[in-house]
């Protein structure tokens, strides 16, 4: 059973630890700095943390001593002509023009967003504006997988070259600065490392079965109600998705356009949303570990209002593959509660499961779901929860 | 949708400096190897507890090494020598350049900003992304006068003069 936990927050990373059955949260690193992800990797028990300086850029951070001290690890930078095309951002000129002429920009890092860890001394990032990075060396460094970089549906090898003209990847509104996709969820099938699923914000999913040389769509079943082909190969908006690590042909998908689940691995997608239950829009979502057909989120409102349902937090689960869906209050506010999770900010290991909001409220649970408790009530926005 | 090709981002002029380090003590150390200005260091940047973010002892090609008690003679040109004052905003992220008198050599921005690099490996990525333009929210001003060029750091310095690295007031 996991006695720790780590949290990446807008002012810090901090790390909640039990002691004699008491879950208490302290600041590890980084103060006042914004940490868009932290993790462990299993294999080495390094601490990684992705951080987002509002001045100095995006820079990725390493703890080897298990949190006490941390230092700047091996930076990611996109290589010399490495460019994507930039959407222009909504409203833009007046007006939103979908047909306007794109534009070419040169790639840098925005956003170091999410880390994967494969077999051993495999680490995967990914990052705004869309690219794959990726070390085999427990990243003293890494490389930008240009596969996935040069895809088809991104418009193309643009290396010095204009590419196809067209892109199929649209910005996220999680991105700070250029309006570009982003790379939010990685999974490596944990039958073999060479199948890994990515979900871009907003293009879909794609998956590759090669170890990242070749990348393919992984979009069947998936719908948008934003574009007037909501069944189209690209152009979709997953919110994140999760394998469910003992029953990896089930995987589950919170979208921002619904819940969807597959169990044929990502062929084809269903929605189970239940939309008169508030399970539909959200960010996170979290599989369980062994039985596929169960898994856990934190809806919220809707696109428009992205807050608590009704004022009242809960955490919706199944166990039929979403067919049905429970609603798990016991502990949580259930009146004024403005909270939103993000999507790296749910997470569960075996019985235990840990959430953290936007309003800087830490819930964790013990009996899977059935009840919950605060562990910290004054945390600063909280962007990710990892258990280590 | 059509494509049009962006305006070029100006490149930071390739830049060959050597770095003159005026420790507290007035004892100058010299450092050569001159290398290329790159937006982001190799291997590593900052070390939070790490002490080892020091200038390096190297021979300025031309020049004698240092003498054993570490005073060197000037040398007989006159390089352009200004003054680095950096926010105390990075002394977290580089603590061994706190309190430490930083004069480098550089007659542009971009070759100071490579001089610093020298100094503390990691610092030019926290003021540049990875295509050398200064980042958004940061500022370099030469005395009062903010730099003129974000993407290229063409900005040129005089001798003596005094160059700010500042964070703006946005970005916090």
């Amino acid at each position: 059973m996991a006695d720790r936990i780590l949290v990446g927050t807008r002012k810090g990373t901090v790390l909640v630890e039990r002691s004699n059955g008491r879950w208490t949260p302290r600041l590890s690193g980084h103060p006042g700095v914004g940490v868009n992800y932290a993790a462990r990797d299993p294999h080495t028990g390094t601490l990684w943390a992705s951080l987002g300086h509002g001045h100095w850029g995006a820079k990725l951070s390493r703890s080897r001593d298990d949190g006490a001290t941390w230092e700047d690890a091996p930076q990611i930078t996109f290589p010399e002509g490495a460019r994507f095309y930039a959407p222009r951002v909504p409203g833009e000129g007046g007006e939103e023009d979908p047909q306007g002429p794109l534009e070419i920009k040169d790639a840098t890092v925005q956003k170091l967003w999410v880390m994967a860890f494969g077999q051993p001394g495999r680490i995967y990032v990914g990052t705004i504006p869309g690219g794959l990075f990726v070390s085999d060396d427990g990243g003293e460094s890494f490389e930008l997988n240009r596969d996935l970089w040069n895809h088809e549906s991104r418009g193309g090898d643009l290396f010095g070259q204009e590419g196809s003209g067209h892109t199929h990847w649209y910005g996220t509104p999680a991105a700070e600065g250029d309006f570009a996709p982003g790379i939010h969820s990685i999974e490596v099938d944990p039958r073999d490392p060479d199948r890994v699923l990515i979900a871009i914000s907003t293009a879909g999913v794609l998956e590759s079965s090669d170890g990242g040389k070749s990348w393919r769509s992984r979009n069947q079943g998936m719908l948008m109600d934003y574009l007037p082909d909501p069944a189209a190969e690209w152009g979709h908006d997953p919110h994140s998705i999760q394998i469910s690590s003992g029953d990896p042909d089930c995987i589950w998908q919170q979208n921002h356009c619904g819940v969807f689940f597959t169990s044929d691995g990502a062929e084809t997608w269903n929605k189970v949303s239940k939309p008169d239950q508030g399970i539909h829009f959200g960010f996170p979502v979290a599989a369980d570990e062994e039985d596929g057909r169960t898994a856990f989120l934190v809806p919220g409102r809707s696109d428009m209002q992205r807050m608590a349902v009704d004022g009242g937090l809960f955490v919706a689960r199944t166990t039929d593959g979403g067919e049905s869906w429970t609603e798990l209050r016991e502990g949580l506010p259930q009146e004024n509660a403005f909270d939103v999770v993000y999507r790296h900010a749910l997470d569960k290991r075996g019985d235990l499961l840990a959430f953290g909001s936007t309003t800087g409220n830490l819930y964790l649970s013990e009996d899977r779901g059935e009840s919950w408790f605060p562990v910290g009530q004054n945390l600063p926005p909280i962007y990710s929860v990892r258990f280590a | 949708m059509t494509a049009t090709t962006a305006r070029p981002v100006p490149r930071p002029p390739p830049c060959r400096v050597s770095v003159v380090l005026r420790t507290p003590s007035s004892c100058i150390v010299s450092a050569a190897a001159p290398r290329p200005f790159r937006g982001a260091h190799a291997n590593g940047g900052a070390k939070v507890n790490d002490p080892s973010c020091r200038a390096q002892h190297r021979e300025l090609p031309g020049l004698p090494p240092p003498a054993l008690d570490g005073i060197r003679a000037a040398p007989l040109s006159s390089p352009s020598m200004p003054k680095v004052e950096l926010t105390r905003h990075l002394f977290q992220f580089f603590p061994d350049l706190e309190g430490r008198e930083l004069i480098v050599e550089g007659e542009t921005v971009a070759e100071v900003v490579s001089a610093m690099e020298e100094v503390a490996p990691g610092l030019a990525f926290y003021l540049c992304d990875e295509r050398g333009r200064l980042r958004q929210h940061v500022n370099i001003f030469i005395e009062e006068q903010r730099v003129a060029d974000r993407d290229g750091l063409s900005d040129p310095v005089g001798p003596d003069s005094r160059v700010f690295i500042l964070q703006a007031l946005s970005g916090g």
